[in-house]
């Protein structure tokens, strides 16, 4: 028998009319009702949180072990890995090609058809992103909820709305293409394919990520790329026929293993969230944020391949030494990215932990205990961010990966801009987990302007090269307006946490 | 089919960019109520076509003409226009917003307003059908030749594409103030330079014949005057005067000088004074257009001033009459243009433009007169037939070993079965070799003569030479290679 026990635990109730608790959050909100705060259930109860007293009452009743129903928490390593899935499958693609000659996507192809795949990786990444951002946003909240049905339901929705948008799009662009006569047949069909199936494989990957299985998009990129290897090296398939058949594999794949799950942890037929003009209200900010950050990651290319391009054969030409140089930075970036979701977590963690520890009446010093930790996080991003990008850089110098100026100078220019772009990101993580998306999205917005502008401005007075320089100016604007802005924020993030609960 | 489509390419961002947005953006939230909307779409027109003549001047000194800056620069100018137009700083009020937006609701809803509005405009198209149809039935009977051929009927033609065509690669600057206008059209509807001059052409002379009735009516208040007017411009310029009309410079001189005279009788300085700039920056000297323009007005005012002070028998027989005169101009056979010439024949300006769509964008190069450049610039690549020649003698094409230094996949040779005729006999003493070759006929004989030696050589000796075009005039060779 605990010490001062609550009424809630001392079942049956003595007026007969409270029913036993349904489950550990039944009970969690009873003994809250009844003021067993987190700091009560350390002190008197001997236990870390008013969950876990909770929890234990539970099973001292059904008689169940109290250690396995503990959330297991997962090790920074695997937090690390969880940060950095959204590269699995670039990063994938980057090894098989460089070892065995094969990727799901580019690899040993002519100039016009390298630029038709370009044209359609980058713009099934915009047509795509807000989807996956916002439908993300409320499958997160449902499965974190635990109501698998909804979550299920909810991406079925956006899955299908994702397609449409995939499906109007093409015909925009074949429209589009027919006016501007800007690529020629069967460039612009070969562009649209890969929109289609590329838009499809990245709706497939958003909804693995949400259920937190970056290892399922691994194995099916590299299934993918098995199909692709045994087509084209096999078969003896064309390899841009093998290519697209490979991504569609992939797709297939990835959707199948996120529908066999989510049916797996399914309850009831549950109908799920259908897309209103209040989900519309409440996700648009999300949506626009994606949107707008993918075509903030490839503004800077779509300037450098449109530059000095009247000589060409295509206004738009694919320049592998700047997408090499990229490429070689994004390696960095990955690392750092991973940074960003751990530090999330240990947002969460703290914040949560410090919520506890103070009383309503401090809220000032409950604010300041989060700036601290904001800033302790950021002191020491930066000095390993900048160790990070530098080590990338000089072993791609010493291994001649960078062999061009061209080249060197884009990879450290956006070596120099990826931690800019990270911290952005971490401050864009914290307003999105506090619900407040709008200084996010004012932010990338500004950023985007100051890229396209820098990036248009310094590719065409210079070399088509100098677009990496709005890129720079981009990151670093981002930087600075998301930071200023979650430092505002944090005067009164007591408020912000208690209303992004509500 | 396909050319209307083009003309509507060209006729839908022209009146866009030129007309319609800045005549919105002045008028939607401008507080002045006095303003006219007739009024408005003419200083919208004035000042719009003065700041992107100096746009184009100023980033083609710098080769910057690309169309980021261009549309960019010119959703500045727009909202600029916006702002200016509006003296309540609702900009920065988000108050105004908000009611804005509530008054754009209200006025969906408010149906019976928007046919009140409607009704009006009815109403006043009355009085001017007549004089409307008779402008449409001008426009389409003037824009036959350009609609049909492919070629110019003058020298400015090419060389106002070829000053279009530089602008649009941002290759040098370029003097001529028309192509800095018609830039922002060609690079919204997505055509070559050749297309967008040559049916760019009816929409200006519509627009000269839309001035003419605007200065009618700023004077006269009726529609009498502009009929009487336009009747006569027609006549002259489509008739024996077609190549001064067909020159855009010419008609845009003209429109923006009764522009200016449309200002001046409305006491409007600003319309006034950016006519005659602008006026003045496209052609200094005085073009014969504006003469027959000014010639039809005064013929128009004189006419209605008989017609006015004379008893009203005599004023109902002028109006029959002139009705009779509108439908006797209408039925009058079509402008005769000759099948060809007189600087290349048509079915080289069409078997240019045919290779510029089927073949991928600077994959081909076409060697031939200079003439076929205007339908190949920003497309493709163009060599002159004589340098060609002189290059690549006869005797190196024989052999075997013989490649032509071009990195491209098609070479198209024009060579000319029956020389173009030509009017001189000899070069002018003193011009370049070109002026032999092109202005005369011996000299266009020879170079034919020399094109075809080089074919039959070259092709005697190399595998891949086929016939991409041929008729009773021309045949294009193709080389692939």
């Amino acid at each position: 028998m605990l010490r001062n026990s609550p009424n809630c635990l001392t079942a049956p109730s003595p007026t007969g009319t409270l029913r036993p608790a349904l489950d550990a959050y039944d009970l969690a909100v009873r003994l809250e009702m009844e003021g067993v705060t987190d700091e009560v259930a350390r002190t008197e109860f001997g236990l870390p949180s008013t969950f876990a007293l909770a929890r234990k009452q539970l099973c001292n009743v059904t008689g169940g072990d109290y250690a396995a129903t503990k959330p297991a928490e997962k090790s920074r390593l695997a937090q690390l890995f969880n940060g950095v899935t959204f590269a699995i499958p670039v990063l994938i693609c980057t090894i098989t090609s460089l070892l065995y000659r094969i990727s799901l996507w580019g690899g040993d192809l002519s100039a016009d058809l390298a630029t038709a795949v370009a044209i359609g990786t980058i713009s099934s990444f915009l047509v795509t992103g807000g989807i996956i951002q916002a439908s993300a946003r409320r499958t997160l909240f449902q499965l974190q909820c635990e109501q698998w049905d909804e979550a299920r339901a909810t991406c079925y929705h956006w899955t299908l709305l994702g397609i449409k948008t995939l499906v109007g799009t093409l015909g925009l662009g074949w429209a589009f293409n027919q006016y501007f006569r800007w690529l020629p047949t069967p460039i612009d069909w070969i562009a649209l394919a890969f929109h289609l199936f590329l838009g499809l494989l990245w709706l497939a990957c958003g909804i693995l990520y949400a259920l937190e299985m970056g290892w399922a998009v691994g194995a099916a990129v590299l299934a993918g790329i098995g199909v692709v290897a045994s087509l084209h090296l096999g078969g003896g398939w064309p390899l841009l026929g093998a290519q697209l058949f490979g991504v569609a594999a992939t797709a297939a794949i990835a959707f199948a293993v996120a529908a066999i799950v989510m049916r797996r942890n399914r309850k009831k037929q549950g109908r799920g969230e259908h897309f209103s003009l209040r989900v519309a209200h409440k996700i648009a900010p999300y949506f626009l944020y994606g949107s707008c950050y993918y075509l903030f990651l490839f503004s800077d290319r779509i300037l450098a391949w449109t530059s000095h391009a009247t000589s060409s054969s295509l206004p738009l030409q694919f320049r592998g030494d700047y997408e090499t140089a990229l490429d070689i930075a994004m390696i960095a970036f990955i690392g750092q990215a991973g940074w960003v979701h751990m530090s999330v977590l240990a947002f969460y963690r703290h914040m949560n932990a410090a919520q506890s520890g103070f009383n309503v009446r401090e809220a000032a010093a409950f604010n300041a205990e989060l700036q601290r930790f904001y800033l302790r996080r950021a002191a020491w991003f930066l000095p390993v961010a900048v160790a990070l990008g530098l080590a990338t850089y000089s072993i791609a110098v010493h291994y001649g990966l960078l062999p061009t100026e061209a080249m060197r100078k884009v990879a450290a220019v956006a070596v120099a801009s990826y931690p800019l772009l990270v911290f952005g990101l971490w401050n864009t993580s914290l307003f999105f987990a506090l619900s407040r998306p709008a200084g996010a999205l004012g932010s990338i917005l500004a950023s985007l302007m100051v890229n396209l502008i820098v990036g248009y401005t310094c590719s065409r007075v210079g070399q088509y090269e100098n677009a990496v320089y709005g890129f720079a100016a981009g990151s670093a604007v981002f930087a600075i307006l998301t930071t200023v802005g979650y430092l505002r924020l944090s005067r009164t993030v007591d408020y912000s946490h208690f209303a992004s609960a509500a | 089919m396909q050319i209307w489509i083009e003309f509507l390419r060209v006729a839908i961002p022209m009146v866009v960019l030129l007309v319609l947005l800045p005549t919105l953006a002045a008028r939607m939230f401008s507080t002045a109520a006095t303003s006219r909307f007739s009024d408005l779409l003419a200083v919208g027109f004035v000042r719009t076509a003065l700041f992107l003549v100096f746009l184009g001047f100023l980033l083609g000194a710098w080769k910057l003409y690309l169309p980021g800056i261009v549309f960019t620069a010119y959703a500045v100018w727009i909202v600029g226009t916006v702002v200016l137009a509006s003296r309540n700083g609702w900009l920065y009020d988000l108050d105004s917003w908000t009611f804005g937006y509530a008054r754009l609701l209200r006025s969906v809803e408010q149906r019976s307003r928007m046919r009140h509005v409607l009704d009006r405009t009815l109403e006043l198209s009355q009085d001017y059908l007549f004089l409307t149809l008779l402008i449409f039935a001008m426009f389409l009977h003037f824009a036959w030749n350009p609609l049909s051929n492919l070629r110019f009927p003058t020298a400015a033609g090419y060389a106002q594409t070829l000053s279009l065509g530089t602008l649009l690669n941002g290759s040098a600057s370029v003097r001529d103030a028309s192509a800095t206008l018609l830039a922002p059209i060609a690079l919204a509807s997505g055509l070559d330079a050749a297309t967008v001059v040559r049916l760019s052409v009816p929409l200006l002379y519509l627009l000269i014949l839309s001035a003419i009735v605007c200065c009618s009516y700023a004077y006269s208040r009726s529609p009498w005057p502009a009929v009487l007017a336009v009747i006569p411009f027609w006549h002259y310029s489509s008739g024996p005067g077609i190549e001064a009309a067909t020159t855009p410079d010419a008609t845009l001189w003209a429109t923006l000088v009764l522009i200016a005279a449309v200002g001046a009788g409305r006491r409007s300085v600003g319309t006034a004074c950016s006519g005659l700039l602008l006026a003045w920056l496209l052609a200094p000297t005085l073009p014969e257009l504006f003469l027959i323009a000014l010639a039809s007005l005064a013929i128009g005012f004189v006419g209605f001033g008989l017609m006015r002070s004379g008893p009203p028998i005599l004023r109902k027989a002028s109006v029959a009459a002139l009705f009779l005169l509108g439908l006797s101009s209408l039925a009058s056979p079509l402008p005769s243009v000759p099948p060809n010439g007189p600087f290349q024949y048509e079915s080289a300006a069409r078997a240019a433009d045919r290779i510029a769509r089927k073949f991928q964008r600077n994959r081909w190069i076409v060697v031939s007169p200079m003439h076929e450049t205007a339908f190949v610039t920003g497309r493709g690549w163009h060599k002159e037939l004589p340098q060609f020649l002189d290059e690549f003698p006869t005797t190196a094409a024989a052999d075997k070993a013989f490649r032509l230094p071009f990195e491209l996949a098609d070479i198209f040779i024009f060579v000319e079965k029956r020389p173009l005729p030509q009017i001189a006999k000899l070069a002018v003493p003193g011009n370049s070799s070109n002026s032999f070759y092109y202005a005369t006929s011996p000299g266009r004989t020879s170079m034919a003569y020399r094109a075809a030696e080089f074919i039959a050589a070259y092709s005697s000796s190399h595998n891949g030479v086929t016939i991409f075009h041929e008729d009773d005039d021309l045949v294009v060779y193709q080389i692939h290679q």
